[in-house]
């Protein structure tokens, strides 16, 4: 849950503050997948970051209820994925075990889990340089994976991805969630995969990235690639393309 | 780009050593012909014929082995000195703030000028020739580490906070790692630095009844024997040579997880 977070940066040439994100007042339901969508440059990382702890809000709170562990309640997967290039697939998956001093019998075979989860059984002894952008994806998923975060948070995690393997990542990562109830905070600036992965859509308003609205998406699950060509799909998009426009042509007339 | 200047020399390949064997029959021709004089350029039979008696009578063993163990120590002590003091300098501003005016205004300084006062403290002997071919190798050691380390990618150390890892998981687990390259890349020039500047320090630590090439070479060349100090440098290259490659293949095995760059 989040309460009234928002976040200033300093400016470097003027040297005052300026605000980057919010008040914010967001809940993020148990099992959920969410998305959340917006122009570039509204906050959406930061936020993220916020939520992931590794940045810390400037006012406001993040409450985690319903803690079932000690650990760090979410993991994030990040867009320039981050996997550790020393280290081989099943080192970079086992590294949060490692970390957390899970025996390492115990860790390979966790870590070989969620490999498999991912579909990347074969791959095990691989460095990352050996690996396709999609391949990187998913380690970079099965690294967050098997820390078995209460909150998977992605950072756009598909940018960088061609178009056919953003479709097959994206109905991975469904399967995925369906068979892990894993709980997904998911950041995209494309609104049809928004669409297609979301119980609801955040849509963000340039900076300040402020809530403008949530969007519940309505189209009956499991999910398939047919889903796309539903009517509720295009008109989804279309709402949420409408709500994001607004705000383009208004930040453009300020320009 | 950098991996092209560290390369092997190429006398291993053998089209590549054309040029050097022409080289060494034009020589050995001239001086069979009295083209040159021998007193002065000696030839290459007669330098490897003395190569090979230094070699069967064992004499040559013991400057070979001093100068490799004089420049394998210097280049221990200012492998874990820098890698440990750049880690810190790197990590801690404080640090970094006082030792670099200290390692700044040594740098420009010929290492081995520090060879005469050493010897007034240290006395003749290994420990002046080992102190000096250490400092000379710590620089880039000390260097390569903290740029090593300020060019780690911050997301890197980000995704290993997300995973929960503390601080010291963070040295440990990604930004010495992630250095390792950096390391490696100074070890290398270290051992090559240690191995020119202990052999000038045994030049100039010249004393009578030494030890080490350097000093071979210094002395026999005071007493005219060209054809040995011509063996003295054989040696050198073989030795100089064989450190290199060894450090080579060192750090390609270390570095099996980087993309080769051709």
């Amino acid at each position: 849950m989040i309460r009234g977070m928002s976040k200033f940066f300093v400016d470097r040439e003027s040297n005052s503050p300026f605000a980057a994100l919010g008040p914010i007042d967001l809940e993020v339901y148990d099992g959920e997948f969410l998305c959340i969508v917006g122009a570039s440059g509204c906050g959406k990382s930061t936020l993220l970051n916020i939520i992931s702890g590794l940045e810390k809000p400037t006012e406001g709170v993040i409450v985690f209820t319903n803690r079932k562990t000690k650990n760090r309640p979410t993991n994030l997967v990040f867009q320039e994925l981050a996997l550790f290039p020393w280290r081989t697939v099943i080192d970079n998956v086992r590294f949060g075990l490692e970390i957390r001093g899970v025996s390492k019998e115990e860790s390979i075979k966790i870590a070989k889990k969620y490999i498999r989860m991912v579909g990347l059984e074969g791959f095990e002894r691989k460095f990352p340089y050996e690996l396709s952008g999609g391949m990187k994806q998913r380690v970079a998923l099965a690294r967050a994976l098997a820390n078995d975060p209460e909150i998977l948070l992605m950072d756009e995690p598909f940018a960088s991805v061609d178009y056919q393997t953003r479709l097959r990542l994206q109905s991975e990562v469904l399967r995925i969630w369906e068979t892990t109830k894993k709980t997904i905070v998911f950041v995209t600036h494309n609104i049809e995969e928004a669409v297609f992965l979301g119980d609801r859509v955040v849509v963000l308003t340039p900076r300040p990235g402020r809530v403008k609205k949530t969007i519940p998406i309505t189209i009956p699950r499991p999910r398939f690639e047919e889903s796309r060509f539903k009517e509720d799909f295009f008109h989804l998009c279309g709402t949420i393309q409408m709500l994001l426009k607004e705000d383009l042509q208004y930040s453009e007339g300020s320009v | 780009m950098n991996r092209n200047l560290t390369r092997i020399p190429s006398y291993i390949d053998p089209l590549g050593s054309l040029a050097f064997v022409i080289v060494v029959l034009l020589w050995e021709s001239l001086s069979t012909w009295g083209l040159i004089d021998v007193k002065f350029f000696s030839s290459p039979s007669a330098i490897g014929s003395t190569l090979y008696l230094l070699l069967a009578s064992g004499k040559l063993w013991p400057h070979v082995y001093t100068t490799l163990y004089r420049s394998l120590l210097a280049f221990t002590l200012a492998g874990v000195l820098g890698i440990l003091v750049g880690l810190l300098m790197a990590l801690y501003r404080q640090i970094d703030r006082q030792l670099s005016v200290v390692f700044g205004v040594f740098y420009p300084l010929p290492k081995v000028a520090l060879v005469p006062i050493l010897m007034l403290w240290l006395g003749l002997g290994d420990a002046p020739v080992i102190t000096v071919g250490a400092i000379s190798a710590l620089y880039p050691v000390l260097l390569n580490m903290i740029a090593g380390v300020r060019r780690i990618d911050a997301t890197l150390v980000r995704a290993a906070m997300d995973l929960g890892a503390n601080y010291s998981q963070i040295v440990v687990k990604v930004i010495i790692p992630a250095s390792t390259p950096a390391i490696l890349a100074g070890l290398k020039l270290a051992i090559a630095q240690s191995f020119i500047t202990v052999v000038a320090s045994e030049m100039i630590s010249f004393a009578p009844g030494g030890v080490g090439l350097g000093w071979l070479v210094t002395s026999r060349g005071y007493e005219g024997d060209v054809s040995t100090v011509f063996a003295g440098l054989v040696s050198l290259a073989i030795v100089g040579g064989s450190l290199l490659l060894l450090a080579d293949r060192f750090e390609k095995k270390l570095l099996r997880w980087r993309r080769e760059e051709r």
